[in-house]
């Protein structure tokens, strides 16, 4: 048995074969018997750890998500309060989806510096998508545009179309993910949260940094 | 979207359109990962892989965020409706003909209409040639 659920000690060597395991084939999974469970989440990938076995350092979470520890050298201990009775995050009615930042150089206008290339680069790209953006609206509208038509409709379609015109609507608001996803940070993370995790982030900027995807997200969907 | 699709003529224009829109959104999140593999340097890919971006948060308790995922579905709901309300009123003024034309302007070249039959004053036909450029149309 790879762990000793009771003392929390983690033999490092016997698992590591089943972390290898996990990460190949599952991304994610639980260590045989111990209850604990490997969240690699990109942290260190089976080639990562091959090449270097001695530096291996996987998260793991107990079972009921309340502690998290880091190993970081083989036969270190995990910790006496590991409950293995139930996997992170789970419930009877399924997994949790983890709440994680969105990796998006957006996200580096709150967690960088003012005056950093990261900060910089981020505004390059919304300058890029903003402009893109606007450039289609301008160029839909301002062809052809007439003060009676001023979304220049053409004079009727057939059905085929207005049918895939309907599809569309509904496929552009499901594949839409800047507005959900933004509303979703917005709704999970609170001042606190946000502090525990990364005390460096402004949460006046998360929340501007939000809005601001939120922006883009309607100006996609409605405008252009 | 909404202006891309009611301007469409043809299905696959209104998918190629959609997708392109989708591609513009994805723009900084292609730049991210490209930064995480150090394609923009070194302070790009540090910025890129901070810790911050693989840590989980703790979830609020429903009573905290009850409003806010009501207000969430809402949104959703309002935003659906208020884009197939919008693409309805265009299709019923398309079936109305709202967006046909009010009236025709024709250019022609200084061309000559040979024996062409004009109407006159007192009612009769009568054969005529006419210079485009000269000629009204009445």
């Amino acid at each position: 048995m790879a762990t000793d659920v009771h003392s929390g000690k983690i033999d490092s060597q016997a698992i590591y074969p089943t972390i290898m395991h996990s990460a190949k084939s599952l991304g994610t999974g639980r260590v045989a018997e111990s209850g604990l469970t490997l969240r690699p989440n990109a942290v260190y990938s089976a080639e990562e750890l091959a090449e270097d076995p001695e530096g291996w350092s996987p998260t793991y979470q107990s079972n009921n998500g309340a502690s998290r520890y880091q190993e970081h050298s083989r036969g270190g201990q995990a910790g006496d309060d590991v409950d293995d009775s139930k996997p992170p995050g789970r419930s009877t009615l399924g997994y949790d989806e983890p709440i994680m930042l969105t990796q998006s150089t957006h996200s580096f206008l709150f967690t960088e510096p003012t005056c950093s290339l990261p900060f910089a680069f981020a505004i390059l790209v919304i300058i890029i998508s903003y402009v893109c953006l606007m450039l289609a609206l301008l160029n839909n509208l301002l062809v052809d545009w007439s003060s009676d038509n001023p979304f220049n409709v053409p004079v009727g379609v057939t059905l085929d179309v207005k049918i895939a015109q309907y599809l569309a609507l509904l496929i552009g608001l499901i594949m839409e993910e800047e507005i959900p996803e933004s509303l979703y940070l917005l709704r999970m993370i609170s001042k606190k949260t946000l502090y525990n995790r990364a005390p460096f982030v402004v949460f006046g900027k998360f929340i501007f940094c939000a809005l601001l995807r939120i922006v883009m997200g309607y100006v996609s969907v409605a405008i252009s | 979207m909404f202006v891309v699709v009611v301007q469409a003529t043809a299905v696959i224009d209104i998918f190629y359109d959609v997708l392109a829109l989708q591609f513009l959104q994805q723009v900084d999140d292609i730049v991210f990962h490209l930064a995480r593999r150090d394609v923009f340097g070194k302070r790009m890919k540090k910025a890129s892989t901070r810790t911050c971006f693989e840590a989980e948060f703790e979830k609020l308790p429903y009573s905290r965020r009850k409003k806010m995922t009501i207000f969430v579905k809402v949104l959703y709901v309002v935003n659906l409706m208020v884009m197939l309300v919008g693409l309805t009123i265009t299709t019923v003024k398309q079936i109305r003909g709202d967006y046909h034309c009010d009236s025709i302007t024709a250019i022609f070249d200084h061309h000559i209409w040979q024996d062409a039959l004009v109407r006159n004053a007192t009612g009769g036909v009568e054969k005529m040639d006419l210079i485009y450029s000269y000629f009204s149309g009445e």
